[in-house]
Formats: C-alpha cells, structure tokens, sequence
C-alpha cells in the first residue's frame, strides 16, 4: 500500500486492527508535524533543524485493561504492530475499576478561526534565516550599550492532528504556529545583567523579531542602576505577566485540574461557588481562543474545545477535566484533555489560560514606591498543596512614583500565592500579554510581600 | 554492514543513497543516523499495571558546510525522507552564515556489532516480566509502613546505524533494562521515602544480577532506616560517601564541568589543564568501555570511536569530554562524547560512564579515627552551579560516631565547592559498584557512574525543612 496514506486513513485502520486482535474500545490519535527551528547562541546562527515528525499512538480496552503503544511514521505495518502490541499489553495490565470508556463524539465542534496560514504553513527555511540574521543585526545596534543576544530560537510549525476511536469520533484538524524566544544580557564594565527572556507568537503571522527583541533590552536597560542595601521587610509588589505566569503555573492551575481534585490534592477541592480569589480576577480556559497557541477544534481525546469560567470575579467556578477524571469527578470531559504528541496518552491539562484585564493602567500600578518583579527563578519549588512560594525575584526593579530607581541584585521573595489572590490584590492590569505559550494575564499589584536582598 | 531488515525497512539501501546523494553535494561533511528503537515501560502504582510501548523509528541528517551545521530529521524511514532531508539539511548550512570551526573528521571505518545478552527482551514476554514485577511489588506492600509504591520499568531493543561522507559505515545494537522502586512510609509521624534502582544492557537480565527479593529488601531496609532516623546537626564533618553517592558526585558535580562545551562556556575546569585539581589519590574517568555499564558504547553518536576520557588523574586534570566540534575548537584529543536521546536530536557532547577508580582503603579503615561524622549511603539528586557549586539532598545516611556506624540521620543536604571537595578527600576504597540512570542536558541518555567508598576529610552539613 502506499505510504502517502493521511493520518486519519492510518488512525483508521489501527483503530480497526485493534478490534480485530481483541480490543473492546479503541483510540487512535495521529499527529504530523513539520517545521524549521533556528537556534542562535552568543549572537550567532548556532543551528538549523528541519522537522519532520509523524507518529500514531494508539490508546485501547480489553474490558477494563487499559494498554497504549505508539509507532512512528506511516508504515502500514508498523501502526499495525503498535495496535497489536497495544492490545497484548492491555491483556496484561491491571483492571481499573474506574474506566469507564472512551468519549463519544461532541454534538457541536467549534470553528475559532485564526489558527491556519499558508504562508506558515509554505514558508521557506531561508525566509526563517532572512529573520534570524535580522534579529542578530537588530540586536547589535545596541552593542555600544553592552547588549548581547545571548540566546534566541525562532520557530514554524504546521501540525495535523487526526482522530477517531470506536464510538464514532473521527476528526481532524490542522494549524500553523511561529514562534520567537529572545534572551538578551548587558554586559559593560565588569557587570553582567541577568538574561531577559521574551516570547511571542501568532499562528497566522511571524511576530515581531524587533519588538520582542526590543522588550527584552528595555529590562536589561533598568538594570544597569543597581539599588544596594534593601530592607528586608514587606512591600508592594508589582508581578509582571511572566513572574505572575510562573507561580500561577506551579500553584493556581495545579489546583484547577481536576486530576488534582479527584486525588483530593488540590487546595481548590470541595470549594466551588465559593470566594478565593479577589473578586477583580477571572480565569478561563478557552480552547476556542481566536489566534490561541492550543487553539484546535478538539482535544486529545476528539471532545470539542470548550471556553469555560473556572474563576469568575474571584468565585471558584470549575476544574479542567479529560474524560476519564471528569467520569471519576462525575462530570463531563472539559475538553481539555492534552496530549504532548502521538507518544503519550491523554491526561488533564490547560488550553489557552487567560486572566482577564482589571482596570488599572501602567501609571496606576506603578504608582508610588514598588517592586517590580519582571521574572522569578526557582518557581517550580513552591508548594502546591499550600501555595507557599521562596523566589528569587531576577530582575526586581524598584519604581518611584513611576519612575525607574534601579535593579535590586539577588531579591527574594517569599509568600503564598493562594492568600495572596484571596485577599492582597491591590489591582489588576488593564493589558494582557502572552509570556509564555497558551497563557494570557495582566500584570498584577499586590501588598505585603516579603522581600529580602542577599548581601 | 550486515544491517538486520525487518518491518519493510531496507537499512543497507538507504546509507547508500545517503552516501551517492551526499557526496554530490561536495560538501565537508555530512551525517546520516537511523534508529530503530523499540520499548515497553510497565509500571506498577499500588499494584496496580499501566503498560506504555512504542516504536520508535527515525533518521536525522547532518550536514557541515561554510561554518554551520543544518540538521534534519523525519520519522519517516524511506528514500524519500534522506533525499529531503539531505536537501532541508544542505540548505540550512548554507544559509546560516556562522563561523562555527570545522568538525575533527577521521578515516573510512566499517563495523556492526551487536552488544552480546543472557536472554533476548524480545524472548520473554511480557507476561513473565509483569508477573516478576508484581511478585516485587507484592514483597513491598507487606510490610505495615509502606504506605505508597511505585515500580517502574523499562526496557529498550536499541538499533543505530551510522553513516558519513568519510565513507564511515557503523552499526550498534543493545538491549537496555532499567528498573526503580520507591516506597514512600509514615511511623509514628515521621515520614520516609526511599528508592532503589538497577540496569543492564544485556537483555532481560535485572533478576540476575540482583534478584526480587534482595531487591525488596533493599527498598525496604532504606525505608525502614528513614523512619527510624533523627535531624543532623548542622556543620563541617568528615563524611564517607557510598559508591552510589560517590558515583552522583563524580558525575553531577564534577563531570558535567569536564564537558568540552561547559568548558568553552567557562566551566571551573576551564583553564586547568595539568593541574591538580584534586588529591593525588584520585582518578576519575569516563569509560564507554565497561562491563554492562549504560554508556557503554562502541561508536558515539557521531560515529566516532569512542576512547576513555581520563579527567583526573592522580589528581592531575588531564582531558576533557569532547564531540568532533569542540575537538577542534580547544584543540583536544577526540573522546567520542557525542550522543543523541534520539533522532529528533542532534549529538551535544554527554558522559557515559563516569567513575572514580578505586584505591587501597578499606570501610573500616576510613570508619576507624572519626569521632564524629556522617556515612552518606545515597542521595536525592542536587542542583550544581558551571562555577563548582553543589547542593546536594541525601535520603540515606547514618552517624559515625567514634569510629562506628551509629543511627539513621534524615533530612541531610551537603553543600560546597566541587574542586575543594576532591582535594579534601583523605581515603579512596578498594571496593567498586555501578550505578545506572538518566541524565537530562536539554536532552535525556541513559548513563553510568560509580565508585569505590570515599572519605572527604570536611564537607559543610546541613538540615533541610
């Protein structure tokens, strides 16, 4: 047979094969992935790869026994094996009480647009070069500044997704996505800055190299002043979008997923309808997003992405669940069941996360005298089960009504997220940005948070 | 090369249009790997089997042209693939516009070898080794303080085949097992966890080389230690580290700063060439060539041969760990460090086998004048610094108190300086053990390392909340 079989014909036929060595259910999730990544190191085109990668993985029940296998490529034969092998290790594994089947499809499958270009989809390894040396030229108009591109990618991907499973889900879908990461650094007269990471990304344009590029500089330009002999003590923060995305990662969206709950180790559990955040933040999920990073017309497991409150004005409205926690928590799927590839089985997971705006503007929130914290390290350390976090806060840039005084070397912080959205929120941003992939928030002012410098 | 073909996938055929289509390209080098990878991960959490299996199947194109490297890969294993990737490859070399130096190139070499095993994974099915897996998760849930288990296990067919415009033809075959258990236990209101781990490359062989029950009794008596234990005192103390510790320091804290690409960076080796860098009486090396060790390797990822990289020696900084690139670049002898997690990847310069080699001193000896001090059997994994800094967490460690082994302590981190801490060790054992797991550097390999019991003459203790 020919090997220029689509996915869905190959996710087909494993589904199929499946039954046949004995499976009761089967799932076969297809992904074809194509693109050019640039890595530039030290200021300089370090690498280029060229991507090409095309998997099916095939999720399967015999009765309650659960097996997954996964083949890469199109070869008949070798999905073939892997739906086999799926079957013989499902034959094998433990029964799992809680299983309850495989989705069924969605009555209603969203059209988000924005989330296709051809001209992505077409665009040339040398066009994304073109790009990269003008990041490198960009970048080195500031070299009398000290300012060094110590680090940047930049990426385009076109990525297929396929689906079907014997109760009668058979999708697909495609996209496009580009993407940019700048690190920069100033290094002048024996001093090093810390690096700067910016992102940006659209999955129907290429971003702007020069103004990623140029948000990245504008940090390292505030620490070129540094602020000595700060006194340990708390203060008013100001988390821009990246440090408010890191800790919100490790801690609020831990305890939004449902898996977390079932487990019983979220710190939301059995408080939906209540208060816990200040009633200025809402949070969604939306995998509808128009123009999202993970904006697709169904998850990992073929249920139709969903836009749904899971926070709204600070009351606790819902978790994000896949098919199988959704059953365990008695619910539906959330559409939210996310995969890393055709190599790995489905679990819960978020789409695109948004915080909505609040109402204050750049001059309100840096009024008076505030730390602003444009990143942390070390944010996946903190607690989730209490939302404790110990940061360092790189670069923490102290404002005076409005104005810039200098960078605070070595800040940590130290608080608990969870109380601190509860009850310490001063205001909320009026602008969301994107710092990382699928996240959206404002930037955010808080009061009270402890702040030690290291000698 | 007798490549084996099997799933419709001629080996031989696709080198040679590698070889015919790159050379037309009159370039300085090009590379083409294929892998045929093949694996099962069944795992067991309170007893209860979630199975994983995959194929794995790639090729990735390398090409060297005007100072850049373009890389391509597919998942794809046909004549089609090679041909774009060679064109996807070329055209990105061309374009970069970088200055990188030339790689090292060598002469035209020609092998295949298949790493010999007790008994095929693919001879014993997957029953037996699901049976033998909860036949050890059985041994640890009857004990009353374990109250959580987790059995892990992997095993892998490996196949890689490597070509070049130098007219080299590689192949290399093994078969890699990897298991850990962990428990986690609570007595009394103290908590616990320990874990324990084995590999080999020679087939379905674990049970062999330490069979169930030790096995158990292993993850168990750690356990048990645990929760029994009581607080260090925090300070500067002579310390005996385990070969398993020994072998985590030799590799975390010490050979990732031997890594010809940190060194470029500005590693703390940077510069040390001829040095002493640690105390006479210590050697330490990074051997592709030991017994069942997972770095054990014929021919790197770049397909060159590989050669033992002596770091230290007696106490002297000899090598570094290179790839052909940074052979060039710091003008080092070719290590054949260069490896891959998988065709998705390009080779970066990786360890294999780090050990420190044993000495003449026996546990008793090291033991016999310590008033005070700790024995730190195994750790928790820590965080190093390019500038030689180390923290690193213990899960298992007992006081030394008068010259014997005295009571569990728990919650234990050491900390300090990687280069001082070498230069502090006073006593090097005459035994040796091995050790096996991953090690991530933006990409994950499977890796060995070892050693012989140390005694470091101070080390900076402390408690962790």
């Amino acid at each position: 047979m020919s090997s220029r079989a689509s996915l869905i014909e190959l996710a087909t036929l494993a589904t199929k094969y499946a039954v046949k060595e004995g499976a009761t259910e089967a799932e076969a999730f297809g992904v074809n992935t194509r693109g050019y990544v640039v890595s530039i190191f030290a200021g300089q085109i370090k690498e280029l790869q060229s991507i090409n990668d095309v998997g099916i993985g095939i999720r399967v029940a015999v009765g309650k026994r659960l097996g997954f296998a996964y083949a890469t490529g199109t070869n008949f034969s070798l999905v073939k094996e892997a739906a086999r092998k799926a079957v013989k290790l499902a034959k094998v594994s433990s029964e799992d009480t809680y299983w309850r089947g495989l989705p069924a499809p969605s009555p209603v499958y969203p059209e988000p647009g924005n989330i296709y270009d051809s001209h992505l989809a077409y665009m040339s390894p040398e066009t994304l070069v073109e790009n990269a040396v003008a990041l490198i030229d960009y970048v080195s108009e500031y070299k009398d500044k000290g300012v060094i591109l110590s680090r940047a990618g930049l990426g385009v991907h076109t990525v297929e997704r396929a689906i079907t499973n014997t109760n009668g889900v058979y999708r697909i879908d495609v996209g496009t996505h580009a993407h940019v990461v700048v690190s920069t650094i100033i290094r002048k007269d024996g001093d090093v800055t810390p690096a700067v990471f910016k992102f940006d990304s659209s999955r129907i344009t290429f971003p702007s190299i020069e103004r990623t590029a140029e948000r990245a500089i504008e940090v390292n330009m505030l620490c070129t002043r540094k602020i000595k002999g700060l006194e340990p003590r708390g203060y008013t923060v100001v988390y821009v979008s990246e440090a408010l995305a890191e800790l919100l990662s490790v801690t609020v969206l831990a305890s939004l997923n449902g898996e977390m709950v079932v487990r019983g180790r979220s710190y939301y559990a059995g408080r939906l309808e209540q208060r816990v955040m200040d009633e200025r933040i809402t949070i969604v999920d939306d995998g509808t997003l128009k123009g999202g990073d993970n904006t697709w017309r169904f998850d990992g497991e073929g249920v139709a992405m969903q836009r749904k409150a899971l926070v709204e004005k600070g009351v606790l409205k819902g978790f994000v669940f896949d098919n199988y926690w959704g059953q365990r928590a008695g619910k539906a799927s959330t559409g939210n069941a996310v995969r890393g590839g055709y190599a790995s089985t489905p679990s819960p997971g978020f789409t695109n996360v948004v915080m909505l705006e609040g109402d204050a503007s750049p001059e309100e929130l840096l009024d008076g005298r505030v730390i602003v914290v444009y990143n942390v390290q070390g944010a996946h350390t903190a607690n989730r089960e209490t939302g404790e976090y110990s940061v360092l806060a790189n670069p923490a840039i102290l404002y005076e009504n409005g104005e810039a005084r200098g960078w605070i070397q070595g800040a940590t912080l130290g608080g608990n997220l969870y109380t601190e959205l509860e009850s310490k929120v001063e205001l909320v941003g009026r602008l969301v940005e994107k710092p990382y992939p699928g996240i959206y928030v404002p930037w955010i002012r808080i009061r009270e948070i402890r702040v030690a410098q290291q000698a | 090369m007798a490549a084996k073909n099997h799933d419709n996938i001629d080996v031989d055929r696709l080198i040679s249009v590698f070889s015919k289509e790159a050379t037309r390209l009159k370039i300085t080098y090009a590379d083409l790997r294929i892998e045929r990878v093949k694996f099962n991960r069944l795992e067991l959490r309170e007893g209860v089997l979630t199975t994983l299996s995959g194929m794995d199947y790639g090729l990735a194109v390398r090409i060297y042209h005007n100072g850049a490297f373009g890389f391509a890969f597919s998942s794809i294993l046909n004549v089609e693939s090679i041909k774009r990737a060679l064109v996807y490859a070329y055209s990105m070399a061309r374009s970069a516009r970088s200055k990188l130096p030339r790689p090292a190139l060598f002469e035209p070499a020609e092998s295949y070898y298949e790493h010999p095993v007790y008994e095929g994974i693919e001879d014993v099915s997957i029953d037996i080794k699901a049976r033998d897996l909860l036949e050890l998760d059985k041994l640890l849930a009857e004990k009353p303080f374990v109250k959580s288990r987790t059995v892990y296990y992997y095993e892998a067919v490996e196949e890689k085949y490597y070509a070049s415009t130098e007219d080299r033809h590689l192949g290399e075959r093994r078969e890699l097992a990897y298991i850990a258990a962990s428990v986690f236990g609570q007595q009394e209101g103290v908590r616990g966890s320990s874990i324990v781990t084995n590999g080999t490359i020679k087939g379905y062989y674990l049970w062999k080389k330490m069979s169930i029950e030790e096995f158990a009794e292993k993850a168990l008596q750690r356990l048990e230690s645990q929760l029994r234990a009581k607080p260090p005192k925090s300070g500067n103390f002579p310390v005996v580290l385990a070969p398993e510790t020994v072998g985590v320091f030799v590799h975390e804290a010490f050979g990732h700063l031997a890594e010809a690409d940190l060194v470029a960076a500005g590693s703390a080796l940077q510069g040390r060439k001829e040095q002493e860098v640690a105390a006479p009486i210590v050697t330490i090396v990074d051997d592709p060539s030991i017994d069942d060790g997972f770095g054990t390797l014929r021919y790197d990822d770049e397909g060159v041969k590989t050669a033992r990289a002596v770091i230290v020696e007696n106490g002297v900084h000899k090598q570094v760990m290179t790839d052909r690139v940074h052979a060039t670049l710091l003008d080092e002898e070719p290590t054949g460090n260069a490896r891959a997690e998988s065709f998705r990847y390009p080779p970066i310069v990786r360890m294999r086998n780090t050990i420190m080699l044993p000495g003449d001193a026996t546990f008793e000896e090291m033991l016999e004048d310590i008033e005070f001090g700790y024995y730190i059997v195994s750790t928790a994994g820590g965080q190093t610094n390019l500038d030689g800094s180390f923290q690193v967490g213990v899960r298992e460690a007992y006081e030394i108190v008068n010259g014997e082994l005295g009571a569990p302590v728990r919650n234990l981190s050491i900390t300090g300086n990687t280069l001082e801490t070498l230069r502090n060790i006073d006593m090097v054992g005459k035994d040796f053990q091995l050790f096996y797991g991953r090690c991530g550097k933006g990409q994950v390999v499977f890796v060995s390392d070892g050693g012989p019991h140390v005694r470091v003459k101070r080390m900076t203790v402390g408690g962790r909340a």
